[in-house]
């Protein structure tokens, strides 16, 4: 079987054939940026076999350029310049994120959950709650069992006008932390939404 | 004797018997099941399911052709037909049997013939009859060697030849005359290849469908696209639509028919759009097999544990049940509950006003409800919001996890959920607080005694429950035979941790509906009644100790607005294993006395042997005991020897009574 792709010697990556239609080849597309993803980093290591992925070595250059980032952000924060902020959070995303594909994976997760988090934050507070949600969303499946992961989601959606949603998500956040007084006002909140929704 | 060695049925003696027993094992069992599925249809016919007659829905003509044409082939189907000829034929038959006059030949044995009476004759004259050819015939009387010596030489007994026949049982001109030809051909035809080709599609039948219904070829394209899943792309109706468009089952309907066709179909359903008359009954078979399909996908959907898929999914069954959009259009997507309602459309809403619940039109609307749904009459508006009274709602009582004859939850044990829920009007408001309900409802509804029965079989009260009928059918959707069997909610089970399905979805479409028609003080005061519905886990409790968090979810198949989310805890613990005496709140019996004797006999005597025998290894033998209550056999001697106040069996036990 042969697949609809080429090699371009100058850009030294895959393509797909330039007579292949994109729309039926959506998938293969997405291996072939996958392959050539994986490609890039692999040359850009400059040895034979990668070293082995422990949680020692790892680029620290670029974890300090993350914490830097991420410091600046929340610097903003505190000045209430939470649309910069947002941005400069989103930046700090984007650099974890860049991480060399061999690598270890750990530290790549811990340090986009927490650039998540700074930018969902920023983004609430900012009120552009459609882009916090999609960062919540996000946010509740990589730490679903952070408490607030869900809170913001709740908030999200409150704020979005889904008080059933929102009232799921807080008793899924209350239900790994029965006592967190945040979530049971917001869980309050989202009952007498739904309440006043309902007409009751 | 004929020239061949058998006889033939001239007489139609035996055949037409033979024919009846054919005719009549198939028979049977098929009448069967077509009353028993009339009589089932017509008991749900009678609670519900009214069409909506004072509102007409744009495709009404194509709609009302269809479904009188659904309701004739249900009726007069090719199975309707073969079991009236079925039936006809068997009383031919039993006619024709009736008419057979049996001949007995000459040389049969005829016990009245030999003792020369009548066949009406009683037992007394049998029994003279009978003394008197004995005296005439007794070996001790009379010789008789000579007439049954040559019969007994002959064929070993005095009667004589026996009158076996070997016959066919068919009438000779079938095999003999210038017929036997066909006759030979058409035996030939059913057994090499009729029978094989009944048997082989019946087999292809079985295996190309599976336990859903739908085509195997779909269910492994369904299975296809979960294993291709990509979690990065967003779950829409439209995709799942699009993704069983390209189902066989649609071929069936029409050959001609591909996926971007059957979607363009779909979506023009949802759309409320009307096509040209041929092109619109084309779209009805599409939509009506539609939700069908909707469900095997869910269940494939469910054993990838995918949670948004699922959601979607039923999302989609709604959406062609109500023929409703939700998706490119916001307002359509917030008021999709008003929207649900017959004669109720988008272009007419009053859009200033925030009613987006059944709730809220019905409890509190912030402007007259005619006004807001822009129904020009007031007898129309009346109508609408009955409609809207009577979409069921699910007012959680209470929920927990159960394990039956167990008031806790052991490792490792079978699981259900028990719900207990009140089925509510959207007028109601709020539920009936649980001091409010009687007595009588909070026994026998709210809990359930530990009788055997309940124990052997848990799901046997939710059995007991009515099933679900809803007061009308959805106004759009063509096959209301599908909305009686699935107008209930479907039940996922969600871990908390990750998200996703903890099990196959369930549904809950038994339950009673009776609260519907309660006024909202008869409804608080508690004239409600509480409906049960178990979800057995199929997965055992974690083997672990420890809180395992869960949230069970109802989505209705039918209505929007209708679901609800239930946070669920299951508390897993060890709890040590009671002693049996507890139980009965019975002293321990003396040791010394023969109660104990006979207590430790029993089986109490395994559990405390250990502590006690590896007490008796390591501390001295001089240290007397006094719990010593069980000891193992081979212990006992030693123990006999020892001491006397230790007793290990009745003797022993005497001894000290003696004392």
């Amino acid at each position: 079987m042969s697949l609809p792709i080429a090699y371009d010697s100058v850009t030294k990556k895959v393509q797909l054939d330039e007579n292949a239609k994109f729309d039926e080849n959506r998938d293969l597309q997405l291996e072939i940026d996958q392959l050539n993803t994986l490609m890039k980093d692999y040359v850009s290591i400059n040895s034979d076999v990668p070293p082995l992925p422990t949680p020692q070595s790892f680029t620290k250059n670029l974890s300090l350029m993350v914490k830097k980032m991420h410091t600046s952000a929340t610097n903003l924060m505190k000045q209430g310049k939470f649309r910069d902020a947002s941005k400069q959070y989103g930046i700090a995303l984007g650099l974890a994120m860049a991480r060399p594909k061999f690598e270890n994976f750990q530290l790549t997760m811990s340090e986009a959950i927490i650039c998540l988090i700074g930018r969902c934050d920023a983004l609430i507070m900012d009120k552009d709650f459609l882009a916090a949600y999609q960062d919540a969303e996000i946010l509740s499946q990589l730490a679903a069992g952070v408490p607030e992961s869900h809170l913001r989601k709740g908030v999200c959606e409150l704020k979005l006008g889904n008080a059933l949603e929102a009232k799921a998500d807080f008793e899924r956040g209350l239900c790994f932390k029965p006592d967190h007084t945040k979530l049971q006002q917001h869980l309050k909140l989202a009952e007498d939404v739904i309440r006043k929704e309902n007409g009751d | 004797m004929s020239d061949s060695r058998y006889d033939y049925d001239e007489n139609s003696e035996t055949w037409p018997y033979f024919v009846l027993t054919g005719i009549l094992v198939p028979l049977v069992p098929v009448t069967f099941s077509l009353i028993s599925s009339h009589l089932g249809k017509g008991q749900v016919k009678d609670d519900g399911f009214e069409q909506v007659s004072w509102c007409e829905p744009y495709d009404s003509k194509q709609l009302n052709q269809f479904r009188s044409k659904q309701k004739r082939s249900s009726l007069f189907t090719g199975k309707f037909f073969l079991v009236v000829l079925g039936w006809f034929l068997v009383g031919l038959l039993a006619f024709k049997i009736g008419q057979i006059d049996i001949v007995v030949s000459e040389t049969n044995f005829d016990p009245w013939k030999i003792l020369e009476i009548d066949e009406t004759a009683n037992v007394r004259d049998i029994r003279t009859a009978y003394r008197k050819l004995s005296l005439k015939f007794h070996p001790d009387k009379v010789d008789t060697s000579n007439m049954t010596r040559p019969e007994i030489d002959a064929y070993g007994n005095p009667d004589g030849p026996g009158d076996i026949k070997h016959g066919i049982a068919l009438p000779k001109f079938l095999v003999d005359g210038p017929t036997s030809p066909l006759f030979v051909v058409v035996y030939i035809l059913l057994i090499a290849v009729i029978l094989p080709l009944c048997v082989s599609k019946w087999w292809s039948g079985v295996k190309s469908h599976t336990r859903r219904g739908i085509y195997t070829d779909t269910a492994s394209h369904f299975l296809t696209l979960m294993l291709n899943f990509n979690p990065a792309e967003l779950v829409q109706v439209k995709t799942v639509l699009k993704d069983v468009a390209s189902s066989r089952e649609y071929l069936d309907i029409d050959p001609k028919l591909n996926q971007d066709k059957v979607l363009e179909l779909l979506l023009d359903h949802i759309n409320r759009k009307l096509l040209s008359p041929k092109e619109e009954t084309l779209k009805l078979s599409v939509v009506a097999i539609t939700p069908k399909l909707l469900l095997g996908f869910l269940d494939i959907a469910a054993a990838f544990r995918n949670t948004d898929v699922c959601n979607v999914i039923v999302e989609a069954h709604r959406c062609i049940i109500q023929a409703l959009n939700i998706e490119d259009d916001v307002d359509n997507y917030k008021y999709r509950q008003i929207l649900q309602l017959p004669s109720i459309e988008l272009d007419n809403i009053d859009k200033k006003q925030k009613i987006y619940t059944l709730g809220k039109l019905l409890k509190k609307p912030t402007d007259d409800p005619a006004k807001f749904l822009g129904v020009d009459s007031e007898s129309t508006t009346k109508k609408v919001l009955d409609y809207a009274k009577h979409i069921p709602l699910i007012e959680p009582l209470d929920c927990q996890f159960k394990v039956p004859g167990e008031n806790y939850i052991p490792p490792n044990s079978h699981v259900n959920i028990d719900l207990r829920f009140i089925v509510k009007s959207p007028a109601h408001k709020s539920k009936p607080a649980r001091e409010n309900l009687s007595p009588e409802v909070i026994d026998t509804q709210l809990k359930e005694p530990d009788i055997l029965e309940n124990l052997r079989n848990p799901l046997k009260v939710v059995e007991l429950q009515p099933l679900l009928s809803l007061k009308s059918a959805p106004m759009f959707f063509p096959d209301i035979d599908y909305v009686k069997d699935h107008c209930g909610w479907a039940a996922f089970i969600l871990v908390q941790k990750d998200g996703r399905l903890g099990e196959a979805p369930v549904f809950l479409s038994r339950a009673d509906l009776s609260n519907m028609n309660l006024t909202q003080e008869q409804f608080l005061k508690s004239d409600a009644k509480v409906s049960v519905f178990k979800l057995m886990l199929t997965a055992p409790a974690p083997p672990q100790e420890g809180s395992f968090q869960f949230r069970l979810v109802l989505k209705n198949l039918v209505y929007f607005g209708s679901d609800i989310e239930i946070p669920l805890t299951m508390n897993v613990e060890n709890k040590p294993e009671f002693v049996g005496k507890d139980v009965y709140k019975i002293e321990e019996p003396d040791e010394d006395s023969l109660a104990g004797a006979m207590a430790q006999l029993r089986g109490e005597k395994v559990k405390k042997s250990k502590e006690y025998s590896s007490d008796e290894e390591s501390d001295s033998e001089d240290q007397d005991d006094d719990n010593d209550s069980d000891s193992e056999d081979d212990d006992d001697d030693d123990d006999d020897d020892d001491e006397d106040g230790d007793w290990t069996d009745i003797n022993t036990d005497t001894e000290t009574e003696e004392d």
